[in-house]
């Protein structure tokens, strides 16, 4: 017996994979604030900041094989700054604010994420 | 003896091949981290799981690892070695005992174990911030599912006409 290309079984692995995705997305749309930023740097999670630790703006430039680009960390979000790749893609992002958010510099190689604690926004414990 | 030197030569040129896409995805900058790849060379890992057996595709996932930790660092080819691993013994474990699936659904299922076992290396190497990208990362298995299974499609067609036999090999 040959082989199916597209089974019936292939379109419930589909739509479990679609749905985990999906359900993976609203789940992190109820943790709406953000704990802390992680930059990655190829694989290697180079920095990590945890915003309450953050009183004053604090500025922090990366040193990447492909070039700097440099980062402003403030209270309530993280945006960059400034970086050496020709298409000025994550510069243009803007401020990101909430968990789940991230900023990309495909030509750097970097990545920012912001990521929760886990609890919905105003329950705390 | 005939026969293992040209079981020993298609090993050689899908190790090669496998290399050679994994070189070629390199070029596009990682978009997502960490280590998450198109999949490309994977590919080359479902050809050897649905022709070849354990030992040669285990020998691919190997030497796609060894080609990261030269190229990329000690990090990069613990990621490839413990994606390629996971992905490739559910691959040859649903090739054998899969009849239900479909070459697609093996090869989504495939790509998501890829990604899922990335991510809980991860997990245990950046923590939980890493679970901001889950849903993406996960999402993404079904592009790269998609045009796995489509060129596996392809190579198996091509070879199979390669050898004058009118039609696909039973996978
Ligand atoms: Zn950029």
């Amino acid at each position: 017996m040959k082989r199916k290309w597209f089974s019936v079984l292939d379109l419930a692995v589909l739509l479990t994979v679609l749905a985990l995705s999906l359900g993976g997305f609203l789940w992190l749309r109820t943790r709406e604030r953000a704990e802390s930023v992680s930059v990655f740097c190829g694989d290697e999670c180079v920095f990590t900041l945890a915003f309450e630790d953050v009183e004053e703006p604090v500025s922090h430039t990366l040193q990447t094989e492909r070039g700097t680009l440099t980062l402003l960390i403030e209270k309530d979000g993280v945006c960059v700054t400034d970086a050496a790749c020709p298409d000025g893609v994550c510069a243009r992002t803007g401020k990101i604010a909430r968990a789940g958010e991230s900023i990309v510099c495909a030509p750097l190689g970097v990545v920012v994420v912001l990521s929760g604690d886990g609890t919905v926004d105003g329950v705390t414990g | 003896m005939k026969t293992n030197v040209k079981k020993l030569t298609r090993l050689a040129l899908l190790c090669a091949a496998a290399i050679a896409l994994s070189a070629f995805e390199g070029l596009f900058t990682p978009l997502l981290p960490p280590g998450a790849k198109a999949g490309l060379s994977n590919v080359v890992v479902m050809l050897a799981a649905s022709t070849m057996g354990w030992l040669p595709t285990l020998t691919v996932v190997l030497f796609k690892a060894v080609f990261a930790l030269l190229s990329r660092g000690a990090v990069s080819a613990a990621f490839s070695a413990l994606g390629g691993l996971c992905s490739a013994i559910l691959l040859l474990f649903l090739f054998r005992y899969g009849k239900l699936l479909g070459v697609f659904g093996i090869s989504l299922l495939g790509a998501f174990t890829h990604s899922a076992a990335q991510l809980l290396l991860s997990y245990a190497l950046y923590g939980a911030a890493i679970f901001a990208y889950a849903p993406v990362f996960l999402l993404l298995s079904v592009p790269s599912g998609l045009i796995t299974a489509a060129a596996l499609r392809a190579t198996l067609a091509l070879s199979s006409r390669r050898q004058h036999q009118g039609k696909e090999r039973k996978i």
